[in-house]
């Protein structure tokens, strides 16, 4: 999927006559010496770690040829052994793209490293880096179309928020010190082992699935409760907002998400939960309905997701009539909670995996005493 | 030697022997009528769908009073979004000398031509497309002698092309996947010489 791999000019040049020396090894390690800041961070990435996941093993095995192919191309584009997903030189040698979407990247191996600073070292040449600072670098692999309704599409989405009108690129959010916070100072340090101190950027590339995935998590999302008593029932309005001006609520792999919300009333007696647990029929979910059939497959054209996320900036406001007592005890106070899980029981069920280890995450949450 | 760099030592030789041709034939005042063969240097402009200029050169043929084929290359550049566009165009027109005086002649025109048409995104180490573009031209023109064999040539034409369309920002350099039409229309000057 990648062009110009470095594999592709050597054999280029033995053709014409004139090899050059074998390009130097283009693994994370060759950097690491000198920059083991942003390597140890990009370790614990996910761009580090892209086929790790038993939920991206099953889909891909359900895949066609062709279309395994195509997962690669995102998933184990650094053809390092022992690294995959996206390397050092993957975003600091990408010189533009073919359309910024499906990993159509184009590298520039034989080229300068692309940095944000735009200044010489003795170390390896360098060159200031726009690509590198846009948003389309990351759209390149960040906006998935097909096979068929197998979409992903952070970066459409991105193009046209309010966030993009105000200059804030991926990069502002996920790269910041304070994962979403795109005003967070930035971290200070030496960007190279003996450099001037600099502005830095953080290559954890925090995300729902980073183990520090609650700090973003956190900032993503509001909830208001309004309550009106009906008799023996409860009028309630929950409003769900997405506080993220750059993209919707789930976005990316929002087909292997669970996003719900949950209402619990709270009695004499405990707790309970009134609306969305799993098999309440009226639950209200923002994660893709994976396929309409339900059946663990990708979804297809004529079997597309149905997507229910909440756009950037945007709100929902649902009503639920709930009993206004459990139990013979009457509900003195309810609590809207929005959940969050990395990957939807359902389809892992489906596929035949076991149930993912990692609990729910609350988002947001309101309270209401009655 | 190889076939290859026979043939191309044979090749200036031969045409090293035309003007000997040539010259065998009447001259009328200076403009070399009957001469078949003639050498130009031209410039020319393109606008239409996009704009190019560009500089070439032609190698004229007179198989017929009224006949002239002419076969011709040319490097045209200019900027597409930002992005730089080149073309190498190569190609063939056969004009109608259908009105002719003494040292001028005026004529109608039909061809067609192939461009290898290239486009760098302004980013350094930036993608770079390229496509082949096949066109048919229409025009007229006209040339008149300067004496001395040299003769002042201008045509209009007009362009249509076929080819995949470029789709250039920022970035971003790719073809399109559906073929396109583009409609340009062009005016070229040259400075010839017959032998
Ligand atoms: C154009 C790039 C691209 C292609 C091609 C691509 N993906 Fe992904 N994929 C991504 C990105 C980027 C994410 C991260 C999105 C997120 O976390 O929300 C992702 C996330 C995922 C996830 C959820 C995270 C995880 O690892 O469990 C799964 C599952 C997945 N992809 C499966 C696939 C399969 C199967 C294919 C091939 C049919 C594929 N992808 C093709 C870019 C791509
Ligand atoms: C997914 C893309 C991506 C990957 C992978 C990546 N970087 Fe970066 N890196 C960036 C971006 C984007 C910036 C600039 C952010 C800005 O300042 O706007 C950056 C900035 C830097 C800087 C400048 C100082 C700083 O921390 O901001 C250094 C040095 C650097 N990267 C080194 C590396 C090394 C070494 C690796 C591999 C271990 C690596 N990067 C992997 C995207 C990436
Ligand atoms: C021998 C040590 C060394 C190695 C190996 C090395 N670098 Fe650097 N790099 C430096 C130094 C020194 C600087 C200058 C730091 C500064 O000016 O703050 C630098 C600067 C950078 C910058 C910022 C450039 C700018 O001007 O914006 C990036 C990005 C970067 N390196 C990436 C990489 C990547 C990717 C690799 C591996 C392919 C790599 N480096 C390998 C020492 C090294
Ligand atoms: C204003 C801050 C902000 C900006 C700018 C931003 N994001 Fe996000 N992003 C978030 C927050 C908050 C989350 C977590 C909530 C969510 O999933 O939407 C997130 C989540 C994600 C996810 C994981 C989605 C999932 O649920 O699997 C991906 C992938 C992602 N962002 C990619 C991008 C890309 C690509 C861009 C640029 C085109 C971008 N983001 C710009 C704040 C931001
Ligand atoms: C070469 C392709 C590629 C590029 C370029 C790229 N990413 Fe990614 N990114 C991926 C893949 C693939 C994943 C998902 C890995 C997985 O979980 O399976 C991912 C995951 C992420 C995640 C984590 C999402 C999660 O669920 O935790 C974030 C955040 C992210 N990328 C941000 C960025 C930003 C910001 C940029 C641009 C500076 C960028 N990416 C550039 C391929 C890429």
């Amino acid at each position: 999927m990648l062009e110009g791999s470095a594999r592709g000019l050597w054999w280029l040049a033995l053709g014409l006559g004139c090899a050059p020396a074998p390009p130097a090894s283009r693994g994370n390690a060759s950097c690491a010496g000198c920059h083991p800041t942003q390597a140890r961070a990009l370790a614990s990435s996910r761009h580090s770690r892209a086929t790790e996941s038993d939920l991206f093993r099953a889909l891909r095995a359900r895949a066609s040829t062709a279309d395994r192919a195509f997962c690669d191309g995102c998933h184990t584009v650094h053809d390092v052994p022992g690294e995959e997903g996206a390397g050092c030189v993957t975003c600091h040698q990408a010189g533009g793209n073919r359309g910024v979407s499906n990993a159509r990247l184009v590298l520039d191996l034989q080229g300068p490293v692309r940095g944000p600073f735009g200044s010489a070292t003795s170390a390896h040449r360098s060159a200031p880096g726009d690509f590198l600072r846009s948003a389309d670098l990351c759209g390149t692999c960040h906006e998935v179309q097909g096979p068929g309704a197998f979409v992903e599409t952070p970066y459409s989405e991105w193009s046209a928020s309010p966030a993009a009108q105000s200059g804030i690129t991926c990069a502002g959010c996920h790269m910041a010190r304070s994962p979403g916070d795109p005003e967070a100072p930035r971290e200070r340090g030496p960007a190279a082992v003996g450099g001037p101190d600099r502005a830095l950027t953080d290559h954890a590339f925090v995300g729902p699935e980073h183990q520090r995935a609650a700090e973003l998590l956190g900032r993503s999302a509001s909830l208001a409760m309004h309550v009106v008593p009906n008799g023996a029932t409860l009028r309630v309005e929950v409003t769900m907002t997405n506080r993220n001006t750059a993209h919707a609520l789930p976005s990316g792999a929002r087909f292997a998400r669970e996003l719900w919300l949950e209402v619990r009333a709270l009695t004499d007696q405990g707790t309970t939960v009134l609306a969305g647990a799993p098999e309440d029929p009226r639950r209200v979910e923002l994660g893709d309905r994976v396929t309409r059939n339900g059946l663990p497959a990708l979804p297809t054209a004529s079997d597309p997701p149905e997507v229910r996320a909440l756009p950037a900036a945007g709100s929902r406001t649902v009503t639920l009539e709930l009993p206004a007592s459990v139990g013979g005890s009457p509900v003195r106070a309810l609590t809207a909670v929005l959940r969050f899980r990395r990957n939807d029981p359902r389809l892992r069920q489906a596929l035949g995996l076991p149930p993912d280890p990692t609990g729910p995450l609350d988002l947001a949450a309101v309270t209401h005493a009655l | 030697m190889t076939p290859h760099r026979a043939l191309l030592l044979a090749l200036p030789a031969a045409l090293s022997l035309l003007p000997s041709l040539a010259r065998a034939q009447t001259r009328d005042g200076g403009w070399r009528q009957g001469h078949p063969l003639a050498l130009g240097a031209r410039a020319s402009v393109r606008a239409g769908d996009y704009a190019l200029v560009g500089l070439g050169g032609h190698l004229r043929v007179q198989p017929h009073r009224l006949v002239t084929l002419e076969l011709f290359a040319d490097h045209f550049v200019g900027t597409l979004n930002d992005a730089l566009r080149h073309d190498h165009e190569v190609g063939g027109i056969v004009q109608l000398n259908v009105l002719r005086g003494d040292s001028w002649a005026l004529y109608p025109l039909l061809g067609a031509c192939a461009t290898l048409a290239f486009v760098h995104s302004p980013q350094s180490g930036g993608p770079t497309v390229n496509d082949i573009h096949f066109g048919v031209r229409v025009g007229a023109g006209g040339q008149v002698s300067l004496g001395r064999g040299f003769g002042l040539q201008a045509q209009v034409e007009a362009l249509g092309y076929l080819g995949h369309p470029f789709q250039v920002y920022r970035f971003t350099a790719q073809t399109a996947p559906d073929l396109a039409l583009y409609g340009l229309g062009q005016l070229t000057t040259a400075l010839n010489y017959s032998f």
